[in-house]
């Protein structure tokens, strides 16, 4: 006869084992996201393909040029910002490209055509602005490389 | 025909082997001397047959004069071999002319069934004390030919070598125990193994990949160093805004302290006092909202999709 010993201890080198197991299972979890990783590399690998597709930016300087000469020839101030005062505006540009702001002052409808005018021509980001005493104030950032 | 003899050694199923005097039913147990010792060789059997027992002193001595030679009882072999006929109230099995070994039935029960045997016993000149009146040599006879029996599943054990008979499975009981916990060990370690190294070939992979995806967010990072996805076009709002400017060249924007009006926000302007016209009626994507001073607070919507 098996005696309840014989029992026991098959009994308990199985708890044993299945805890073990179950323990070392722990370990052997896989990060969360590993079944997204394809997915979202092939979405990554999609991005690029599609950025790869539009064409490098002009020259930031050449860009600059342009966008100072629209506001010039329209009787719009155009002041370069520099860091500092690019720092004391609440939105402004942080993407990668290389960027220089400036604020267009002058009549307000002039100054939104000029902005409109100079978007349509270089690739420029429209920030805040402020009208006061019939003067409209618009920072723009020009991007480049 | 060969004569079934009792306590010496015989061959039976090619095997030498002594067929001894037993005992059957516990009445059987009850009329022996004081010293003897009865071991059980057979137990009850399925059909109800009383337990097999054999005399263990007598057993004893056939070890000490026969030693090696297996010994088993006359009953047991009778009955392994399906010779005691059922359906009598006594069945003898002769030793000698006049003498043997009888069964005996419980005298009211039902004779076919082998739970109503009631003992065994022995008789000499046709003749036993505990038959009152009955003719035992009319009695149903049992006869063997040695030939075809068959041995019975177990031998007779003294208690002491059941005990070591016992010890001694329970000791290969403990050595299969000892191999089942082993099976289970390395079963478990088996599997363990298996599902590491699964592990550690996913994570590998999963590293990477991971690092593919490093690299291609670097990639597309260094792309976008470059380029603009989309270019900014805010012209549908300017075109909107302009329509509004057009109406009131008195027009500002709100000096409330954490407003910002701006191309990232809102687009909200404050018309001069007394403005006599509500553009949003003129103006799609606009909203107006009378001030006390009886001009308009007026929303131009940021949505470049706003039809015109």
């Amino acid at each position: 006869m098996f005696t309840g010993a014989m029992y026991m201890a098959v009994l308990s080198v199985a708890i044993v084992a299945t805890k073990v197991t179950l323990s070392l299972g722990e370990d052997r979890k896989l990060p969360n996201d590993y079944g997204q990783v394809d997915r979202v590399n092939s979405s990554l690998q999609n991005e690029i393909d599609e950025i790869n597709k539009v064409p490098v930016l002009p020259k930031l300087e050449g860009s600059w040029r342009i966008a100072n000469a629209s506001a010039v020839m329209y009787g719009i101030d155009f002041k370069p910002l520099d860091e500092m005062a690019k720092g004391e505006q609440m939105n402004s540009y942080s993407g990668p490209l290389r960027n220089w702001t400036a604020q267009l002052s002058g009549d307000p409808r002039a100054v939104m055509g000029v902005a409109k005018k100079i978007q349509s021509e270089v690739p420029t980001f429209l920030y805040d602005y402020t009208i006061s005493g019939g003067i409209m104030k618009l920072n723009i950032t020009v991007v480049g490389t | 025909m060969a004569e079934l003899q009792l306590g010496i050694p015989i061959t039976i199923d090619g095997e030498e082997v002594i067929i001894f005097r037993d005992a059957i039913g516990t009445d059987s147990l009850a009329v022996g001397r004081e010293a003897e010792v009865f071991t059980v060789i057979e137990q009850v059997g399925l059909d109800g047959r009383p337990a097999i027992y054999i005399d263990e002193n007598e057993l004893s001595t056939l070890r000490e004069n026969f030693p090696g030679t297996n010994v088993y009882g006359l009953w047991q072999l009778l009955f392994a071999n399906n010779l005691v006929p059922m359906g009598h109230e006594v069945v003898v099995f002769p030793t000698s002319d006049a003498g043997g070994v009888y069964l005996q039935m419980e005298s009211n029960a039902d004779w076919n069934n082998p739970a109503s045997i009631k003992r065994s016993f022995e008789y000499t000149d046709n003749y036993s004390a505990d038959l009152y009146g009955y003719d035992l040599s009319s009695a149903p006879k049992i006869l063997v030919e040695l030939a075809e029996l068959k041995l019975p599943s177990s031998p007779a054990f003294t208690r002491v070598e059941l005990f070591s008979k016992k010890q001694h499975e329970q000791t290969k009981r403990w050595y299969l125990t000892g191999a089942i916990c082993l099976v289970i060990a390395f079963a478990a370690a088996a599997f363990n193994y298996t599902m590491h190294s699964v592990y550690r070939m996913n994570m590998a992979e999963y590293t990477t990949k991971k690092q593919l995806g490093v690299d291609l967010e670097a990639r597309a990072a260094g792309l976008l160093k470059e380029r603009l996805p989309r270019r900014p076009d805010n012209a549908a709002v300017i075109d909107r805004i302009d329509m509004v400017l057009a109406f009131d060249s008195k027009i500002s924007t709100p000096t409330v302290s954490g407003h910002i009006n701006g191309f990232t926000g809102s687009h909200v302007f404050l018309t001069r006092d007394n403005f006599p016209a509500d553009l949003s009626t003129k103006i799609p994507g606009v909203t107006a909202e009378l001030t006390p001073q009886m001009g308009y607070l007026l929303t131009v919507s940021p949505d470049e999709g706003v039809s015109h």
